[in-house]
């Protein structure tokens, strides 16, 4: 229900691991020598660093040794990091459940806004009276005029699941476009099974 | 209204937050850590003393040592497992069911999750006659169960869980009827 960053992730961790592996691969050619060889190749002008050849050269210490050179790695170790931040702060999920719905919004007769929590309790509280519902929540999203709903209705493994996802389809909603006076956008049903049955002592008669 | 109060669909792929996270980490610490020693060296005029072996291990690495072979091998391995990682599609988390009622303006969907799935099945499997425990696995639109039971011949027992099971995933409305596989093992093998 809650909602997450699949294709952000996916593409981020494809960008790192190519980067990861032609950074690989480079050492790879230049430690085993073919770099040179596939550089000669594909035509390409200059040559690389032979196997025996040590890694850090005298010209790469001095490039070390600049004064310049510390400023540009603290700038670009702390762009690294805070963007890693904002990567790892955007694995938390998120309900994104709308804001106070502006039911009335005429500035002369005054504003009259609704907390969508008040609605998704409500909601929750009708799906959990429905027997066989063990557990439910529900998440309002989109607007007063646009709403949408969203509801996790976790049941027990004996109980008819038309049932339930009829009940909530006309019912449940249709409760909400009548307190909301709109028709719901969209209509989200996630639907989980416990196990509560297998782990309830058998009485044997 | 921000664009991310909408909602998405409940049927997903596995978002990858957990290789995501650990990538984020490594990058905070490398960034931080580069970000640090970097500072250091600006206020004092000298990189710190603590790097000093490091360094003396990088100046006394040519290309073919065994470090340098032993980081791009690790590095080039990273590399494919992330791009494996964010290619294969993963399972999804879910079956659609049949939302009914189409005569609303609204759209419906319906999922019923992997977990449901199985423990439906096991729950209806544990009921049949001749079955002593079961354990569901799902994989896209097959579930498989394995079955244990005290019967020396199962005979036809493998059809009849199959048939039951599949009777109850089916009365779910799914939009595509699931698989139902079944392995039968007596508690006496």
């Amino acid at each position: 229900m809650r909602q997450g960053v699949g294709s952000f992730n996916r593409t981020w961790l494809a960008i790192v691991g190519i980067l990861a592996l032609l950074l690989g691969t480079a050492g790879l050619l230049l430690a085993s020598g073919l770099g040179n060889k596939v550089g000669q190749a594909l035509g390409l002008p200059g040559a690389l660093a032979a196997p025996t050849q040590s890694v850090v050269t005298p010209g790469v210490q001095s490039v070390f040794e600049s004064p310049a050179i510390p400023a540009v790695i603290a700038t670009a170790g702390m762009i690294l990091a805070i963007l890693a931040l904002l990567w790892l702060v955007k694995q938390i999920p998120r309900k994104n459940q709308a804001r106070p719905l502006r039911l009335h919004a005429d500035g002369a007769d005054g504003l009259t806004t609704c907390d969508p929590q008040v609605l998704t309790e409500a909601i929750s509280q009708q799906v959990e009276a429905f027997p066989g519902v063990v557990r439910s929540g529900a998440v309002l999203r989109g607007t007063a005029s646009s709403p949408e709903l969203t509801v996790h209705a976790t049941v027990s493994d004996r109980t008819d699941i038309r049932e339930v996802v009829d009940y909530i389809s006309e019912h449940t909603a249709a409760d909400l476009e009548t307190a909301l006076e709109t028709p719901l956008q969209r209509l989200a049903i996630l639907l989980d099974v416990s196990n509560s049955s297998r782990n309830n002592k058998t009485i044997v008669l | 209204m921000s664009k991310t109060s909408r909602s998405k669909s409940l049927r997903r792929r596995p978002s990858r937050a957990l290789a995501a996270s650990i990538v984020a980490i490594i990058l905070l610490a490398v960034g931080s850590a580069a970000a640090w020693i970097s500072i250091e060296r600006l206020s004092t005029g000298a990189w710190p003393g603590y790097l000093s072996p490091a360094t003396r291990w990088l100046t006394s690495l040519s290309w073919n040592s065994v470090g340098l072979w032993a980081t791009a091998i690790v590095l080039a391995v990273i590399g494919v497992s992330l791009l494996l990682t964010a290619l294969v599609p993963g399972k999804f988390n879910g079956i659609r069911l049949q939302a009914g009622h189409e005569d609303r303006d609204r759209v419906t969907e319906v999922l019923l999750s992997n977990r449901a799935l199985t423990r439906l099945a096991t729950a209806h499997a544990d009921q049949i006659d001749g079955v002593t425990s079961s354990k569901a696995t799902s994989k896209g639109r097959r579930v498989h169960l394995r079955v244990t039971s005290p019967l020396r011949q199962p005979g036809d027992l493998r059809r009849r869980v199959a048939d039951a099971v599949s009777e109850r995933l089916q009365s779910t409305a799914p939009m595509t009827n699931p698989k139902v596989g079944v392995n039968v093992r007596s508690t006496d093998d």
